[in-house]
């Protein structure tokens, strides 16, 4: 089998090994083995290489700010209540009805006044969670928050975990890699070296 | 015949100590590291053919081995920014397939569904040899032998033929002493020339008349 264009040939540091080795088994198998992994996965691999290595330095900084954005959207659908859950409350401009009771009839309320009101604050709140919810999945996509929430499957398997974080990334969805990378190392520590 | 990319296999490659600055795959690796995709390409065609057959007669299996080639090199691609030289990289890349196999064997026998290397070795050994073609019966027979031999004695000897890894070498990938892995090869090479004896004989034997 021909060498890389070293000096090879031999194992010039190693002499335990040329002292063990068969040459005449060698060359059986070398000459027998010959397999190959289909194309099609070599397909898959370089294009997964690919794809991994097209995120730059620079982008660095856009996948932290699309995990803000989607922190802050999170935290916000939690904090906002759903539709319909507080009652609306009385506005100063409906008129009153003649015997003076608290609650109006509903004929003499205009018509935006009979909607659900989460009042000003609420209404304000629940604008920025669609915004920001929206921002968030322009930048980290739909996929991302998919592919995420299925990665929270695994946080108690840290092999799957680490390989929904794989395929995460070989998805293209760096920002959501590295959010679960993050969350990944806040609860198990720095990630183990594939080689250990 | 070899493909356009098949860059020459990195077998033989003397081991040049940490760091390992002179191997070229180590620079490769570095470059895929800092964003070049190409160093990646070249890194890949130069070892994928012999990591494969690696895991193909680790595992006995080519589907399993398919799906451990796969999740070994995805592992590297997602380790990239933490690789660090300090070994040759073939050394790297087969102690990376061998613990995805270790994982693999100790989920399989966690589950009961341990493979059975002996059906699989005795499979090999009964083929057809009246249809077969002399090259054919000798790989069938070397997959029978490979396959007979005890887990960690074939997993040194394919780490010898296929990563091109010295005694040392195999003893960092596989996590063992040197003595081991050296003894672990030195009976797997004495069982395999054992076997491939008696073929020879019956070649030679052919051939005179």
């Amino acid at each position: 089998m021909a060498d890389t264009g070293q000096d090879h040939g031999k194992d010039r540091t190693d002499h335990d090994t040329a002292a063990v080795i068969d040459e005449t088994v060698s060359r059986a198998y070398r000459d027998l083995a010959r397999e190959r992994p289909p194309e099609a996965l070599d397909e898959r691999l370089r294009a997964q290489a690919r794809r991994a290595s097209s995120v730059r330095p620079w982008q660095r900084p856009l996948a932290v700010a699309a995990t803000l954005a989607l922190a802050v959207a999170l935290v916000l659908q939690v904090a906002t209540p759903p539709d319909g859950e507080r009652p609306a409350p009385l506005r100063e401009s409906v008129p009153r009805s003649p015997a003076g009771d608290s609650v109006p009839d509903e004929a003499a309320l205009p018509a935006y006044a009979l909607q659900p009101d989460r009042g000003d604050a609420g209404q304000a709140v629940s604008e920025l969670g669609r915004a920001s919810r929206k921002a968030a999945q322009s930048l980290a996509g739909n996929g991302a928050a998919v592919a995420s929430a299925h990665c929270t499957d695994h946080v108690e398997d840290t092999e799957a975990w680490l390989a929904c974080i794989a395929e995460l990334e070989a998805a293209g969805e760096q920002a959501a890699a590295e959010r679960e990378r993050r969350a990944w190392t806040a609860r198990h520590g720095p990630e183990p070296d594939p080689a250990d | 015949m070899p493909d356009a990319d098949a860059v020459t296999p990195p077998r033989a490659v003397a081991y040049t100590g940490p760091m390992a600055p002179s191997d070229p795959d180590v620079r490769l690796m570095l470059r895929y590291r800092d964003g070049d995709a190409t160093a990646f390409d070249t890194l890949y065609s130069r070892h994928k053919d012999g990591l494969y057959r690696y895991l193909l007669r680790l595992c006995l299996d080519a589907a399993t081995a398919e799906d451990l080639f796969q999740e070994a090199w995805g592992k590297l691609i997602a380790a990239r920014h933490r690789y660090r030289p300090t070994a040759r990289f073939s050394t790297y890349l087969y102690r990376v397939a061998h613990n995805c196999f270790v994982d693999h064997y100790r989920r399989q026998r966690s589950r009961g569904r341990e493979e059975d290397a002996d059906a699989v070795a005795l499979t090999a050994r009964d083929g057809d040899p009246g249809r077969e073609t002399e090259r054919a019966l000798a790989r069938a027979r070397l997959e029978g032998l490979l396959a007979a031999l005890p887990p960690e004695q074939r997993d040194a000897f394919l780490l010898r033929e296929e990563g091109g890894l010295s005694v040392a070498e195999i003893a960092e990938a596989t996590g063992v002493g040197a003595e081991t892995a050296k003894s672990r090869l030195r009976y797997a090479y004495r069982k395999l020339r054992e076997g491939f004896a008696p073929l020879a004989e019956d070649s030679g034997g052919r051939d005179d008349g």
